[in-house]
C-alpha cells in the first residue's frame, strides 16, 4: 500500500481516448473486471464512474475506490490520471472497487 | 433475502448448488478449482487457502472453509479451520486463527459469546446468525454481491497493516 516505485514509460496526455491510457478495474463484489481506455484529463472520479456504467452496477453507499495494491484513492478523487501518473501513484492503472463492511 | 436482526433460514439445496455453481466460475476467474489451490469438501463446501501479512512476505497461511447451505439468499458461512481436521474447535485450534487489530470492518473472535468462531464482518453468514449490531447499509446484497465479497474483504484484511499474525 504505497507509491509505486516503477516508473513507465512516460506516455502523452491529451491523446484521443481510443489511444488514451488503458485503466483496469476490478469490483471486489463479484470479481467482475473491466478495461478501458481513458482520457489523461479524466478524473478519478470520472474513472470510477465510468466502471460502473461498463459493469452494469449502481454504486454502494459503503463502496471505496482503491489501488489494486489496497491504498485508498478516496482523497485523490479529483486527480487527473496525468496528476496520478506524474505523483507516481497506482502508476498501473489497476484499481478495485470494494464494499464495506460492517463488523468488529 | 438477508434481513437484519432475524434468523437466517437455508435455502433449499438444490438452489443453493445452483447458486454456487452459477458463481464459481465469475470467482475463480477462467482458474480450475486446482489452479486456485481451492478444493471443494462437498457440493456445499469449499476450501480455501489464504495468507496472512503484507504482500511482500511470504506470510502465514490459514486455511478458510466456506458453507453455501444459505446461499445467495444469505453469505456464506466462513470460517478459518485446522488443515488436518478441516475443522475448528474452541481452545484447540486458536493458532489456525488470524488477528485482524484495530479494523472496525472485520475482527476474528476465537469464541463469540460461548458460540464458537465468529469472523466478525457482514459478509459472512455467522455474523447475522449472532444478530450482530449492524447499519441497513452492510446489509448483504444478493443481487449486488457473491462470494467473492466475502473472500475479498477477508483477504484484504489479512494483506493490510491490521494483520498481527496469529492468534494461538
Amino acid at each position: 500500500m504505497v507509491k509505486d516505485e516503477q516508473k513507465p514509460e512516460k506516455e502523452e496526455p491529451g491523446k484521443p481516448e481510443n489511444g488514451g491510457p488503458l485503466v483496469e478495474v476490478e469490483d471486489l463484489h463479484t470479481n467482475d473486471d473491466v478495461k478501458f481506455h481513458a482520457n489523461w484529463t479524466d478524473t478519478l472520479q470520472q474513472v470510477w464512474n465510468r466502471a460502473y456504467r461498463e459493469l452494469g452496477e449502481a454504486r454502494k453507499e459503503t463502496d471505496v475506490f482503491e489501488c489494486k495494491d489496497g491504498h485508498s484513492l478516496m482523497g485523490s478523487l479529483n486527480l487527473t490520471l496525468e496528476q496520478l501518473r506524474d505523483q507516481h501513484v497506482c502508476q498501473e492503472r489497476k484499481f478495485q472497487i470494494r464494499g464495506g463492511t460492517g463488523g468488529a | 433475502m438477508a434481513k437484519m436482526n432475524v434468523e437466517p433460514v437455508p435455502v433449499p439445496p438444490a438452489d443453493a448448488i445452483a447458486a454456487l455453481e452459477e458463481d464459481l466460475p465469475k470467482v475463480l476467474k477462467g482458474r480450475t478449482l486446482e489452479e486456485a489451490g481451492w478444493s471443494r469438501l462437498d457440493p456445499l463446501t469449499l476450501l480455501v487457502p489464504l495468507v496472512g501479512g503484507p504482500p511482500s512476505v511470504a506470510g502465514d497461511w490459514y486455511l478458510l472453509r466456506l458453507g453455501f447451505g444459505y446461499y445467495r439468499d444469505w453469505p456464506p458461512s466462513a470460517l478459518f479451520v485446522n488443515p488436518e481436521t478441516k475443522d475448528y474447535q474452541v481452545g484447540r485450534d486458536n493458532k489456525w486463527l488470524p488477528k485482524i487489530e484495530g479494523w472496525n470492518e472485520l475482527h476474528v473472535h476465537a469464541d463469540y459469546n460461548g458460540t464458537g468462531q465468529l469472523i466478525c464482518c457482514s459478509n459472512t453468514l455467522e455474523f447475522y446468525k449472532v444478530r450482530h449490531g449492524m447499519e441497513a447499509k452492510h446489509l448483504w446484497d444478493p443481487i449486488r454481491q457473491n462470494f467473492a465479497s466475502t473472500l475479498r474483504a477477508i483477504e484484504w484484511a489479512l494483506r493490510s497493516t491490521y494483520y498481527k499474525g496469529r492468534q494461538g
